[in-house]
Order: C-alpha cells, then structure tokens, then sequence
C-alpha cells in the first residue's frame, strides 16, 4: 500500500508549523509534532508503508493506526500501487505563517462615480494597472511561503481581462481561493471562465456581490440608473449557474447600511431570502474614502440598532425554523454563533483583530497594509521589498501581535470583552480608544447581547471555556 | 519527549476552527 496526501489537500503553513490544508474550503489541520508532519511529508504515493516504517522505525501497525487517521478525515489516500501525482508541500522558512492574503488586484472601477460610500473615494481610476506577470508572481511568491487562501477585490476585479489566469494560478498552486469581492454590475466572458474553473475544482469560493438595498431607487441612488435590475440578474445568473453546474461556491451579499436603507432592512432580509443566496452581510463600515465626504447616509446608531433587533429576532426565528439565510451583522454577529452555540470574547492576552493576525492586504500598486481597511499604512511593496520581508518586518509584526491589553485607553472598559479595542486604524494612536467602536458595542451590550443570550449563545474567553 | 510511536498513538487529527468572537471579520463566512 502505498500512501499519499490526498488530492484536495496540501501541505502548507512554515517548516515550524506545518499544516495540512483544503484546497477547496477553508480547513486547517495542525501538525504541531514535526516529526509526524515528516512522516505525512513522506506520504508521496511512491513510498509503500512497509518503507515508511522501516525509514522511521516504527512498527507497520503503528504507521497504520496513524495514517488512518487522516485516511478518515479525507486527507490521506491509500493506493495499492505506486501513483505519479505529486503531493503538494509548500512551506515558508520563518514563523509566524502568513495564512490569508486579500489583494485588490486592480484599481479600475466602471462605477467609480457613483458609490457614496466606497472606501477607496478618489483614488478609482487614477493609476495603470500592473502586469499580469507581476500579479502571478506574487501568487507564486505566496505559495511559496506557504500562504493558504488569497481573495480577490479591487476596484472592480471582473474588470481585468487576465482574472481567470490570476484565479487559476491560484488553484494551480493548490491554494484555497477564498473569495471575490464584485458589483455584479457586468457578467462578461471572465464570469463564465472563473464560474467553470470553480465548478471544476470543487472550490467552496466565496462570491460577494454588493447591494445597497432591496429596490431600484435605493440600489440605483448609490450605483447609478439601471444598476439594481442588472446586479439581481447577476445574483440569479450565479445562482443558476451553481444549481446547472453543481459548483459549490457560495454566494454572500455585501450591503453597506446606510440612513437611507436601514428602515428596509426586515424586508429587505425576505427579499433575500427567496434569491437562494447563502448569506447577508452587513455593515455601516468605517467612516473612510467617501463615506467621510458623505456623512448624510451615516445611521443614527440608535435609529439603527432598533432595525438591527428587530433583525436579528427575525432570524432567529427563522433559524429555530429551519435551514436559513446566514447573516453576518456588523463585526459582531454570525449565524455560526447560533450553530455552536457559544462565542468567544475578548482577554487581554488575545491580539488585536485576531482574525486578521495571519493575514495581510495588497494594494493594487502593491503596497502592503494590515488589512483593506487600513488603507493610510503601508507596509512596503510587494515589487519592491518582497511580500516575505514586508510579512516579516518588525512594523508589520509589531502590530500584528499587539495584544487588545495593550490599548491602555480602554484597559478598565467593561465593552473591552466584547470590542476588542474595535478597530486600532480610527484612533490613529493605536493606544487610544475607537469611538465608533464604543458607540457600536455599547448598544450591542444593552440591546443584541441580551438576545443572543436569550437564543442559547454563551459567551467565553478561552480562560472560561468549559 | 515521547517516543515517536507513543506520540503517533496519541495524535489527534484536529481541524482548527476559526473562532467567532463578538469583534470578529465580516468576512468569516467559513462555517
């Protein structure tokens, strides 16, 4: 028998800490042990496993006993010949591993007159884009270093011609492409290339399209005249595409809440809920780009939080029903949180958006930020410096790893538990307070937490899990 | 350390979730 690391996985992560990873969804196993990761390194479907336990002394029926392991989460096959598929191993040289990168891959937008509210403002359309060659090398340099899950934005990124080359350079190195972030406004030649690459692979991707409310005149106010009929049949084109093709790719709507929507958001939900889409994302964003110009369509946070509650009891509802539309509500809500059962909150100990402590964001210049939305930092670039020594630069980890104890503004806080300091770009002095942060998490405190309580979620940090 | 075999014996295939928290990315859609 000859064993060998699955076809949907890959060995990724750094020689420190080897992971084996999904290609087609997000999932990541550790190998904390690098002596058994070896041992995984070595299931290249030439090597039998009579070799394999010679080579590291150990008995054939303890070899089995742990490969089987993987054998039963799908991530090792056994074959009883020699195979010629390579497994794919790749694994950066230096911790901390750089897991998820979201690169904006161009800054062309065919609606940047419109949106009132997008975070990139006036610099749409200012620059050339780069070269196809340069964006594949840097996803060959990610996949170098290990990098798990890159996501494309923009811009508007259905506008390059060269995006299905960039997405199969991505599943080519056996990376997971998590997401593409679109208007929807245009279905061109490039959708149906990408669609049928991710019906292929199997890939679990996840198409965002955004919608800035459930009728033309809401939608068409923000992205111009005829925008709102085109982005429905572009959702439905999706939708109709997956269910013909059997594709697994999900599909989110991406809505930004504004005063002039906000008092639509329950109808707006059922409208949703009969496109067949997977998930509702919302947010009043960061108050950056245009949305500092347009202030007129920031939500009172009070006015907004009444429609938030009655949202979220509507959904739950609906969940306790049955099979429902996920909902992403700010930072602060998940469907999942339902699903488990529990959430966790904030120590002192835990980093800084910790969700994004393995990630990074690229410009479409290349420049290299801590996340999308901290555009007014830039780490180095990428056609520079290298996306190895900006990951690995003491600016870059410093803040990283910064702890939310740290934030001494907010130290004897009692929202810190549920905040987690918000988000450190508003301050400007990463010490201090995020306001936004403090008015969003207050009421989330008085109104959406008893509620969430209420439908059986608990609340822990990992000192108080059980 | 263990020796390599009781180590084999004792792994335990654990896929990482990523944690929801009440401050966490909207882009967390993995379930």
């Amino acid at each position: 028998m000859y064993p060998i690391i699955s076809g949907s996985y890959a060995m990724r992560g750094t020689i420190q800490e080897p992971h084996l990873v999904n290609c087609r969804e997000f999932s990541v196993t550790p190998l904390e042990d690098q002596a058994l990761a070896a041992i995984i390194m070595d299931c290249d479907g030439q090597t039998s496993v009579r070799e394999l336990a010679s080579r590291y002394e150990i008995s054939i029926d303890d070899l089995l006993a742990f490969l089987n392991k993987f054998e039963s989460a799908g991530m090792i096959d056994f074959s009883p010949q020699q195979i010629r598929r390579r497994p794919f191993v790749a694994l950066g040289q230096q911790s901390p591993w750089l897991r998820e990168v979201h690169i904006d891959i161009t800054n062309r937008c065919n609606l940047a007159r419109w949106c009132r509210h997008c975070f990139r403002g006036d610099k749409l359309n200012r620059s050339q884009d780069v070269q196809t060659a340069d964006w594949l090398r840097v996803i060959e340099d990610l996949s170098a270093m290990g990098s798990y899950s890159v996501a494309f934005s923009g811009g508007e990124p259905t506008l390059r011609r060269d995006l299905p080359q960039l997405v199969e350079c991505v599943l080519k190195h056996k990376m997971f492409f998590g997401a593409l972030f679109t208007n929807g406004f245009v279905w061109s030649k490039n959708m149906d290339a990408i669609l049928s690459m991710l019906a292929e692979s199997g890939s679990k991707t996840t198409l965002y399209v955004s919608l800035d409310g459930p009728t033309a005149k809401l939608h068409d106010a923000n992205r111009g005249p005829g925008a709102y009929q085109k982005t429905v049949a572009f959702i439905k084109r999706l939708v109709a595409f997956r269910e013909r093709c059997d594709a697994k790719y999900r599909l989110t709507v991406n809505s930004q809440v504004t005063a002039e929507n906000m008092h639509t958001l329950l109808s707006w939900y059922d409208d949703l809920k009969k496109l067949d889409i997977d998930r509702w994302r919302i947010t009043s964003g960061r108050v950056t780009g245009r949305l500092a110009e347009n202030t007129g369509l920031l939500p009172s946070w009070d006015e907004l939080f009444v429609e938030y509650e009655k949202l979220i009891c509507q959904h739950i509802a609906d969940y306790r029903s049955g099979p429902t539309m996920l909902l992403n509500m700010e930072s602060f809500f998940n469907t999942s949180m339902l699903n488990n059962g529990y959430a966790l909150t904030f120590s002192p100990v835990i980093s800084i958006c910790d969700y994004k402590e393995q990630a990074c964001s690229i410009e479409p210049n290349g420049d290299v930020q801590f996340c999308t939305s901290w555009g007014s930092r830039n780490f180095g670039n990428v056609f520079s410096t290298g996306i190895r020594d900006i990951w690995h630069s003491d600016s870059l980890q410093t803040l990283k790893q910064m702890k939310v104890g740290q934030i001494t503004e907010c130290q004897n806080c009692d929202l810190l538990q549920f905040c987690g300091g918000g988000c450190r770009l508003v301050p400007g002095d990463v010490t201090k307070k995020d306001p936004t942060s403090c008015e969003r998490y207050r009421r989330f405190v008085d109104i959406i937490l008893p509620l969430l309580q209420a439908a059986g979620i608990s609340f822990y940090n990992e000192r108080s899990l059980p | 350390m263990k020796k390599l075999a009781a180590r084999m014996r004792s792994f335990r295939v654990r896929t990482l979730k990523l944690q929801k928290r009440t401050h966490a990315s909207v882009d967390m859609d993995q379930d």
